[in-house]
């Protein structure tokens, strides 16, 4: 299978001092849900800017689709991925919900008909059509990240590239972005999400990708980066809570040795029999 | 003099100085909505016609080159509306609000201080009920054009004689508010000359009525202002640079950015203030004075002993039927004074606008 | 008996100031009570309005009144374009004409159609109205007095030597301008209560106001809340830090508050523009808008509304002239 995304070689700089990537490889596959794993100023936010665009790399070719990305069709690579800030706040720029939903599809230019049914499904999808005409600033946080997703979903890209998205949220709103991750992840999209949360990394992605000082510093599944005691070190990350429970049952005795470990609570529960 | 003349002059007089001095509330001087007669918005508005567009363009090409410094322009916008709108700490625990227009005209420089400013005073007046849209024109003019044009002179002026930083913000703050204040007590005066002793006499009155609330705020505004620009300096300036916001106005004030333009076009303007003022205080006590097309047919008369004839009929009052109606008449008066004044001045600004393109546009990046 | 007037004339001043001060709406513009709304407004709209009217004060309007009421107003649904246009047109109209009967004419409709069609509580536009009224006393009662070296007036009083005196013209004068001011502010609420920014600045787009002014307002706009929640952060953390114990300390408060406001700022700036190209702006804001349709109701209110003030006029010069 092709890769949705290849990237080869991608270097950035924002200054002459400051060189946030390193020479960065990847293949992203169509459908794939990815954790972006790595301390702060690792480079994680630089590298999703270049990947939509909003950046342009000092070397190195983004391809999507096998086509290569230039200054001249970036739009295209806009309307492949999209970007849902962490800070909502820095992302509503409209005076109201729907105003705020409809940015996206207006700006690819499509008929006024297409935005305004794309701006009800999104509205929908998120739980705010009742929100509609309210402006941002009356939101609470969990619903302006609500609006902020929303937009995106409006914009129907293949890619959605969640930034710290439970960051600010509460249970209950974390909660609730998972089940939208999981609806978006029934449609097919392919999801990158950057998150400090190794638990929620351990249990709903199927490939991590730890960033360090700029460059890729691992490229697997959850379960294998984890184990995987240098890297933790070197991009000083902790061990997901039930990774280290399995490990304690399976020295016990007190659980099998399995190829695929269980990731959550039930799971477990599951092959304790 | 009798009791119900004390009652009534007393009681009026009392209720002043009670709702001037014990206000609750201490803006700067905005002209209110509905408070200026018609002629007198649409002159204030054509006098900052000039200003607009020149502020106008420089925007424009501003965010042509830079395109990312349209969302730094509108967060300074913001920014001011924001200083405005929030409560001083004040002694007497009475509700005051800086201006922030002495502050931007230090940061951003003059030129977009004037559409910045009129962004924010309609802002002001749709979420604040401060000002209004009628006298948009009259309250740019005093707060976003002359008090901000006041400010940067001194500032840039000061700081190149080698002046203290601190020193020539407060002044450049201070001082460009009282001129604020002056200019807002003109226009008031100008629309509401007093019945003996014309405009003269109203602008005393006005500019003494609102002194006891000006004066002071004109001072702690400037405080303020240092406190905050030097703050900016000391613990800022990288941050500052970092964005690629301008680092000139802050950190290279001593001695590079010459506001040759400004002060002619400042020259200018109080010239042309004196001409059109002038006359009003040379007549003294009488706000009557006749046009000189009425100086001429008295000559007429004079010269041949008959009356003056007018040869023709103007073309709108034949098509009326009839002479136009004293407020339509002055209106027009004044929307032609205000046309010319809007013409020349456009004239001195692309002069003026052509001496600044050396200095590029005003926000630097790195 | 003089002293007894005196006496009296300055009791009732301080009742007025006092009045005034009371009905102070700082609450319509303060940000110092800059307020949490995110817990205020996690329900719904009707359940909002209904806990106004038991609260009984508005604390909870969060930051500026005017903009909430803006978008809860009954006649927020009405074509913007004639809300824009007919508050100005009334608002010209009553400068223009200067009539006493039109100001009280105006003042009184668009306080009704304010209140009682678009549903503001009366105590809430009441206190919105105060806002200016510093100013209409202040300007209008210097516009009333004179002073002079001799008592050229029809009251004058004698003080020292100069005398303030006044004319029955002149009070009649002053009235008339207060009257003007009011009535002209009320046709601005009118606008402002009902119409949410964003509309008034899509009928500014609609009528070719340059269009970097236009986008430069949107943003501006949306930043002004962004920077309100900020600051509001940061002055309760600053207080509960003892910030604002005395004048020294809180003006050291304020402007560190502020400068790092600015800076602040300035990085968000930064941070939406990277979030508004990466959702493919090009430099015009774009949004989808509502279709408001002009119903009759609008068009027979601005037809009748016009012909009551032409009447008005009319009548008024006839009276004087008769």
């Amino acid at each position: 299978m092709e890769p949705i995304i290849r990237i080869r070689d991608l270097h950035y700089a924002y200054n002459e001092q400051k060189m946030a990537l390193n020479g960065i490889d990847l293949d992203i596959y169509e459908g794939e849900k990815i954790a972006v794993i790595g301390s702060n100023g690792a480079g994680k936010s630089t590298f999703f800017l270049n990947l939509n665009g909003v950046l342009s790399p000092e070397s190195g070719e983004i391809r999507y689709r096998d086509t290569l990305i230039t200054k001249k069709n970036l739009n295209d690579l806009r309307r492949a991925i999209g970007i849902v800030f962490q800070d909502a706040d820095n992302q509503i720029i409209a005076s109201t919900v729907e105003a705020e939903v409809s940015f996206g599809p207006m700006n690819m230019k499509l008929p006024l008909d297409e935005v305004r049914s794309r701006v009800d499904e999104a509205l929908a999808y998120m739980n705010i059509s009742t929100f509609r005409d309210r402006p941002p600033h009356y939101l609470s946080g969990g619903e302006k990240k609500r609006v902020s997703i929303a937009d995106i979903i409006a914009m129907k890209t293949d890619i959605i590239v969640f930034d710290e998205p439970t960051a600010a949220l509460d249970p209950l709103n974390a909660a609730m972005l998972e089940e939208v991750l999981n609806k978006l992840e029934a449609e097919g999209k392919t999801m990158l999400i950057s998150t400090h949360d190794v638990d929620f990394a351990y249990r709903w992605t199927n490939r991590a990708i730890v960033f360090c000082g700029g460059r890729i510093i691992a490229d697997d599944t959850p379960q294998n980066v984890f184990r995987n005691e240098d890297i933790l070190n070197r991009a000083s990350l902790k061990r997901p809570t039930m990774l280290d429970v399995y490990d304690i049952l399976r020295e016990k005795g007190l659980a099998p040795d399995l190829e695929v470990f269980p990731k959550t609570p039930a799971q477990l529960k599951a092959i304790l029999g | 003099m009798s009791s119900k003349e004390k009652k009534v002059v007393g009681f009026i007089s009392v209720l002043l100085i009670m709702v001037d001095l014990f206000s609750p509330r201490a803006f700067a001087m905005h002209i209110m909505e509905g408070y200026l007669p018609v002629s007198h918005s649409l002159f204030w508005f054509a006098v900052c016609l000039p200003f607009w567009f020149m502020g106008f363009k420089s925007l424009k090409k501003t965010v042509a080159e830079h395109p990312k410094s349209i969302s730094i322009i509108a967060i300074a916008g913001a920014f001011i509306f924001v200083i405005s709108s929030l409560k001083i700490p004040s002694v007497t625990g009475s509700c005051s609000h800086m201006t922030g227009t002495g502050l931007a005209a230090i940061l951003f420089g003059p030129t977009p201080v004037a559409i910045l400013g009129s962004i924010v005073l309609i802002f002001q007046a749709l979420l604040l009920a401060h000002g209004g849209l009628t006298t948009l024109g009259a309250n740019t003019f005093s707060m976003c054009i002359a008090g901000p044009l006041v400010s940067y002179l001194i500032f840039t002026g000061l700081s190149k004689a080698g002046a203290k930083k601190s020193f020539s913000v407060f002044l450049a703050a201070a001082v460009g508010d009282l001129f604020t204040y002056c200019v807002t007590a003109l226009q008031l005066a100008v629309a509401y000359p007093a019945a003996d002793g014309g405009i003269a006499t109203s602008i005393v009155k006005f500019m003494g009525v609102f002194a006891p609330t000006q004066i002071p705020l004109a001072i702690i505004e400037g405080l303020l202002t240092t406190a905050i620009i030097i703050g900016l300096e000391s613990y800022a300036k990288s941050e500052l640079t970092d964005i690629g916001f301008l680092g000139a106005q802050v950190s290279e004030s001593k001695g590079q950015l010459k506001p040759v333009g400004g002060k002619a076009v400042t020259a200018l303007l109080i010239a042309a203030a004196l001409i059109a003022l002038i006359p009003f205080f040379a007549l003294g006590s009488s706000a009557e004075f006749g046009g000189s097309d009425d100086a001429g047919s008295e000559m007429i008369n004079e010269v041949t002993g008959k009356e003056y004839e007018p040869w023709f009929e103007p073309v709108l009052e034949k098509a009326i039927g009839g002479e136009l109606p004293g407020e339509i008449e002055s209106l027009f008066f004044c929307l032609q004074t205000g046309i010319g004044v809007g013409i020349i001045a456009y004239f001195m600004g692309r002069f003026n606008e052509r001496k600044k393109l050396e200095k590029g546009g005003f926000i630097k990046e790195q | 008996m003089q002293l007894g007037y005196f006496l009296f004339m300055l009791a009732l001043a301080l009742a007025v100031t006092i009045l005034i001060r009371g009905m102070s709406p700082l609450r319509a513009h303060a940000a110092e009570e800059g307020h949490d709304h995110e817990h205020e407004h996690e329900h719904d709209h009707e359940h909002d309005r209904k806990h106004k009217h038991k609260l009984g004060h508005s604390h909870d309007t969060g930051v500026f009144s005017i903009d909430y009421y803006a978008y809860i107003s009954a006649i927020r649904d009405w074509n913007p374009m004639f809300k824009v246009f007919f508050s100005l047109a009334v608002l010209i109209a009553v400068i223009a004409i200067n009539s006493l009967y039109v100001s009280l004419f105006v003042l009184i409709t668009m306080g009704f159609l304010t209140v009682v069609r678009g549903r503001i509580p009366l105590h809430q536009y009441i206190s919105t109205l105060t806002i200016p009224i510093v100013f209409v006393l202040v300007g209008s009662l210097t516009i009333a007095l004179s002073f002079a070296r001799q008592p050229l007036g029809q009251y004058n009083l004698h003080l020292g030597f100069f005398y303030i005196y006044t004319s029955d013209a002149d009070l009649l004068r002053m009235v008339n301008l207060m009257a003007k001011a009011m009535a002209a502010v009320s046709a601005l609420f009118m606008m402002t209560l009902s119409t949410p920014s964003g509309e008034i600045i899509s009928v500014m787009r609609k009528v070719h106001v340059p269009r970097l002014i236009v986008e430069l307002m949107n943003m501006i706009y949306r930043y002004i809340f962004v920077i309100m929640e900020t600051n509001r952060k940061m002055h309760d953390s600053a207080e509960s830090r003892l910030g604002y114990v005395d004048y020294r300390t809180s003006v050291k408060s304020f402007s560190g508050t502020a400068s790092n406001l600015l800076v602040v700022s300035l990085k968000k700036a930064n941070a939406y523009y990277d979030a508004l190209i990466s959702r493919g702006y090009n430099g015009e804001l774009l949004f989808l808008e509502r279709e408001k349709k002009m119903d009759r109701e609008q068009t027979v209110l601005g037809v009748v509304y016009f012909l009551c003030i032409v009447v008005l006029f009319a009548v008024q010069k006839a009276a004087l002239f008769g």
